[in-house]
């Protein structure tokens, strides 16, 4: 009897937490409505493998409500799968300038830090090197 | 009162995970353009790969197996990995120099390459191995269970292998400018079941042949990242 009050109250609150949220994104903004609907269909298109589709999907969202730092982490994302990793850069700094504790944006951008720097950061200049490097014959 | 605080503490967890429950995990490609593109066509000279000099010491007989490992390792990666047309290996090429450095500068070196062998691009490096076979006692910080207090211990550390430190370069024969210059390093620990130690030394070593096959051909990373379903 017990665990059945303790259910209906645990679904109550996830009712009324969903409907926070949804209240809270629609509020009577047809924007918001949009922009989540793009949203959706660029998370679904983009685990399809479809980025460059879900990109723009996620850029379509932020014109609609810019500033949004969900929707700068999605496009940031997006901007690494499709190659664009000085943009995605700049997306997540801006991202991340918005809402600092926003933890899935840290993480990710804490993965991306590593992948720039492990593939993507320029190698030293050649020339420069090779002149530094007294020439000694053995 | 027991009870109550555990149903806020439920109530409390399923609002969080509702309100998190957007940002999932997917897994990327990320997609890498090579460093130096080449079409295939290109007829590519591996070599010389020199051993880089320590001042005050002599060549060992560890250099020189390393330095022809290293040769093996590299024409199978480029020719099987990045699918480079490679021209056969030659036995007489002498260098005027050990110095990558200097044989850099002598672009006379190169250009002999090309008429030699009708090279297109010349691939050599320069490579410096060291033997590790290091064991001692380092201090360490540790922080007890029992009362929370820091103290420091004692702790074995053995390091056994070798490291790894290369010079890649990429001439172009023709004119003997340096078209690629590429620094990697890299350990490999010793495996105390090989019979013959210095075999394969540069197998398995992913850092390595993920960054010398990355300089011809794409490459895909395979990477996690959390996206927002909504």
């Amino acid at each position: 009897m017990r665990e059945k009050k303790l259910l209906v109250k645990v679904g109550a609150a996830l009712v009324l937490a969903a409907a926070v949220i949804t209240g809270a994104a629609f509020a009577g903004d047809p924007n918001s409505k949009e922009a989540s609907a793009e949203m959706k269909w660029g998370f679904k298109v983009a685990r399809r493998g479809y980025w460059q589709e879900a990109l723009m999907r996620f850029e379509h969202a932020n014109a609609l409500t810019p500033n949004q730092p969900r929707i700068l982490n999605n496009i940031a994302v997006a901007q690494e799968a499709n190659g664009l990793f000085e943009m995605a850069l700049l997306t997540y700094q801006e991202g991340l300038s918005l809402d600092p504790s926003n933890s899935a944006l840290r993480r990710n951008y804490t993965r991306f830090q590593e992948f720039y720097a492990s593939y993507i950061s320029p190698p030293e200049v050649a020339e420069d090197k090779g002149e530094q490097d007294a020439p000694k014959d053995n | 009162m027991r009870r109550r605080t555990i149903e806020f503490l439920v109530i409390l967890l399923a609002v969080a995970a509702t309100c998190g429950a957007g940002a999932r995990e997917v897994r990327i490609a990320l997609h890498l353009d090579p460093e130096f593109p080449l079409d295939g066509t290109e007829n590519v000279f591996v070599g010389p790969i020199l051993i880089e000099p320590r001042e005050g010491e002599n060549v060992q007989s560890v250099d020189l197996t390393a330095a022809r490992e290293f040769d093996v390792f590299l024409r199978k990666i480029l020719r099987r990995d990045a699918q480079l047309h490679l021209i056969p290996k030659r036995e007489d090429l002498r260098p005027p120099s050990n110095n990558i450095a200097s044989l850099l500068l002598d672009a006379d070196f190169w250009k002999a390459i090309r008429e030699e062998n009708a090279a297109d691009y010349v691939v050599a490096a320069s490579i410096d191995v060291k033997v590790l076979d290091r064991a001692g006692y380092t201090t360490e910080e540790y922080v007890s269970p029992q009362d929370g207090k820091t103290y420091f211990r004692q702790v074995m550390v053995e390091e056994t292998g070798f490291s790894y430190d290369i010079l890649l370069v990429v001439v172009e024969a023709e004119t003997g400018k340096l078209l690629h210059r590429e620094q990697i390093t890299d350990f490999q620990p010793k495996n105390e079941r090989k019979l013959e130690e210095y075999t394969d030394m540069f197998t398995d070593l992913y850092t390595l042949q993920n960054r010398l096959v990355g300089i011809f051909v794409p490459r895909a990373v395979q990477v996690k990242r959390a996206l927002y379903a909504n």
